[in-house]
């Protein structure tokens, strides 16, 4: 059983997204984005002439956004959508998946993008329109069916049944008489691909294509048959699109035939963008007037992952078990990993690690996910992983324990005084600093002296106020110092740490919420004696961090 | 060599011990050695002085040497001196630095060495600024771009700036977001993100 009492675990595991995971989409940001093409395939269904469609009847969709984003699940979900599959066909393209990029590879691609339900219908509709060409073209359409004398009499009732005998791969359909059929409805490059259609040779007559104009012209053929037939639209979709000058030709190509009852959309990140834009003004000013611009922005945000992470417990969650009190306690936990970790801060990331933190739950059956299976699943996931900023290696159930405690200013400041002084200690036992003094014989402010490698003598400040001005006081005060000591260090964490000034007196550290957890944690272990050999090595960058030494 | 180098050569050659003057005048009969050792005494070179009931020669910097071992009223002096010229020291430097500063005050360029100094609060304000120049229509932008319009503002090292950029998105988690690519820019999942925009 796996958490909140789940039958199976929803995250997706793949590094890429898969139909099936695609299924569930998550975040407002997503569905908004879901909600514009939806719009604009809408939009265009409704203002289509049916019987002849234009080019003015064709519409480019561009989404821009980082990887792992969820650019590539958007993609794949649109293409199942219930409202969608009664009025579209699309193809997906992945376009890392194609090189080199020949017409002959792009243009397999784009027939291979589509589905084989969609092929499957195109080739249904194809031959029961050939039976009920019957009424004006009955002798053609008997000799096409092969349907003779015999057939009556054997108890072939009519075409219709013949029709299915066809699609069932029982009987052949003998095309020689099928263009005089079509051609008053159908162009001969559509002809052509109904010939392959339905000899199931659509891919590999690929090679009959000679340019790039045919490819154009087929897809044409391919966009106007699926409105005729099927009453759909056809959407191309490019994933993966960069700035390789045999995409931008080909793409440049499609977006100027203007392929009526059409939709082609682009998906790239801002860097191939860019990259477009200097590659190609030609092509970028075209994507430019993309007709819709889906905008995934802030799809990596803390309250988009928040949502997508519930909306796929939700999906599965029969007995509804996940309460508000759950979605509570979980909500904490992402929130967690996106502050801790910002190398998880991403969709496909963050639900990689829901993926295996379900797994983790199921072993040790826990009906929740805390902060122990995180912090095992991201040791065991991402073995290199570590909180933002921490030198010491602090587990995450540590770190959730004493980053509750350091809200409060006037116990940080005793506590993290206390880690400098055993961090001093810990650094005088090693040789890297000597003549520690604790006692305060040189004036307010400052906490200890010491002196460094090189002789100098150094005066240390711990200045950790709540209110920035007790914190400035402190230094100021600590600043009279400087006539006695030939350095003065001043640890503090107030936010105003001043950049591009240089003095060689006066430092002043900045202790940052990371910095103040490495050092608890440090002087927690110093003081039960569990400073091993690693911890050393980390104790004393971690005090060369804070420039002790 | 000279007469005076010979002397002074075996006068060196004794060390801070000395050399009595008597034991000079046994070695060297063949010229005049009060002449030559008059001419190293007037030089500079030599030092006579009397230890015990003899007279010594010594070279300067080996006399004293000598006076360093024997006499404790002049080592206490030295030491004294030496601190004088430290301090003497540290005051040239602070004035030459202070005569530097402000020489660096004077030049015209430095009427903004305010805007030098930055933190998180006035970085932001300009890099937001930047980033709502932004021509581009979806809103991206190279953080490379935006370090060198800020580099006209603050007198900031590429190190210095990506703190502050990793500071800024991790402060205003909701307010940026970053994108792999890109020439420079910040590191995450071992991915350069050099765009950015402002959400």
């Amino acid at each position: 059983m796996y958490p909140y009492g789940l039958k199976i675990n929803p995250y997706p595991s793949s590094p890429t997204p898969s139909y099936t995971d695609s299924q569930i989409l998550g975040g407002k940001t997503h569905k908004d984005a879901r909600q514009a093409i939806i719009t604009c395939i809408s939009e265009l269904y409704s203002k289509l002439d049916r019987a002849k469609p234009i080019d003015r009847d064709f519409r480019l969709i561009t989404m821009i956004q980082d990887v792992g984003s969820g650019k590539t699940h958007l993609a794949l979900h649109i293409k199942r959508l219930p409202e969608l599959v009664e009025n579209t066909v699309s193809s997906y393209v992945d376009l890392s998946q194609v090189w080199p990029r020949d017409i002959h590879n792009m243009y397999d691609s784009i027939l291979g993008g589509f589905s084989n339900v969609d092929i499957e219908d195109l080739r249904k509709h194809v031959v029961y329109l050939l039976c009920d060409k019957a009424r004006d073209h009955g002798k053609s359409v008997r000799k096409a069916f092969n349907y003779g004398f015999l057939d009556n009499l054997s108890g072939n009732k009519n075409l219709k049944h013949r029709s299915e005998e066809i699609l069932k791969g029982n009987k052949k359909l003998d095309f020689q008489y099928v263009p005089e059929i079509l051609r008053s409805d159908f162009s001969e490059i559509q002809i052509e691909i109904i010939k392959s259609l339905i000899e199931d040779k659509l891919r590999s007559d690929v090679s009959k294509i000679r340019s790039l104009e045919g490819v154009i012209n087929s897809l044409s053929a391919l966009a106007n048959m699926n409105l005729k037939l099927l009453n759909k639209i056809t959407i191309f979709q490019f994933d993966e699109f960069d700035s390789k000058k045999e995409s931008l030709d080909f793409i440049k190509a499609i977006i100027n035939a203007h392929i009526p009852s059409s939709i082609l959309m682009l998906i790239l990140t801002p860097s191939s963008y860019d990259e477009i834009k200097k590659e190609n003004s030609s092509v970028f000013d075209r994507l430019e007037k993309a007709n819709y611009k889906i905008d995934l922005a802030g799809s990596n945000t803390l309250s988009e992952l928040n949502d997508i992470i519930f909306e796929y417990i939700r999906n599965y969650d029969e007995n509804e078990l996940f309460t508000p009190d759950g979605e509570n306690e979980l909500s904490e936990k992402i929130k967690l990993v996106y502050d801790g970790f910002p190398d998880f801060r991403n969709v496909r990331s963050m639900l990689n690690i829901f993926y295996h933190a379900t797994e983790e739950a199921s072993r040790r059956n826990s009906f929740m996910i805390d902060e122990s299976i995180i912090d095992d699943t991201i040791k065991s996931t991402y073995p290199g992983s570590k909180i933002r900023g921490s030198l010491m290696n602090v587990p995450l159930s540590e770190f959730i324990l004493i980053k509750k405690g350091a809200n409060n200013m006037e116990t940080v400041e005793s506590d993290v005084r206390e880690a400098v002084r055993n961090l001093l200690t810990l650094t005088n036992y090693e040789g890297y600093v000597n003549e520690l003094n604790f006692d305060n014989v040189i004036g307010d402010g400052i906490d200890l002296t010491y002196n460094d490698n090189y002789g100098s003598k150094i005066a240390v400040s711990v200045a950790m106020k709540d209110e920035p001005s007790k914190t400035q006081a402190q230094i100021s005060n600590a600043s009279k110092s400087l006539n006695i000591v030939d350095k003065l260090v001043v640890l503090t964490c107030n936010s105003g740490r001043i950049f591009g000034g240089n003095s060689n007196v006066t430092t002043i550290v900045n202790v940052d919420n990371s910095k103040i957890i490495d050092l608890i944690y440090f002087n927690n272990k110093y003081k039960k004696q569990e400073i091993l050999n690693d911890d050393l090595e980390r104790a004393i960058t971690l005090a060369k961090s804070i420039k002790l030494c | 060599m000279s007469s005076e180098e010979l002397v002074l050569e075996k006068i060196l050659s004794t060390g801070s011990y000395g050399i009595k003057k008597s034991d000079l005048k046994k070695e060297f009969t063949s010229f005049d050695l009060d002449q030559s050792l008059e001419n190293l005494i007037n030089n500079g070179k030599v030092c006579v002085d009397k230890k015990g009931s003899a007279y010594y020669c010594w070279t300067s910097e080996l006399y004293l040497k000598h006076l360093n071992n024997v006499d404790p009223k002049f080592r206490i002096l030295v030491e004294r001196i030496k601190l004088v010229e430290r301090k003497l020291d540290s005051h040239s430097n602070s004035l030459k630095d202070a005569i530097n500063n402000l020489i660096d005050l004077l030049k015209p360029d430095n009427h903004d060495s305010q805007n030098a100094l930055v933190n998180l609060d006035n970085f932001k304000m300009e890099f937001d600024t930047v980033l709502s120049r932004s021509n581009s229509s979806i809103g991206w932008i190279e953080l490379g771009q935006v370090r060198s319009e800020l580099n006209q503002k603050f007198d900031l090292s590429k190190s210095d700036f990506y703190e502050l950029v990793e500071q800024l998105i991790n402060a205003y988690q909701n307010e940026y977001e970053l994108s792999t690519g890109g020439n420079e820019g910040v590191i995450l999942r071992g991915l350069l993100h050099g765009y950015v925009r402002g959400i």
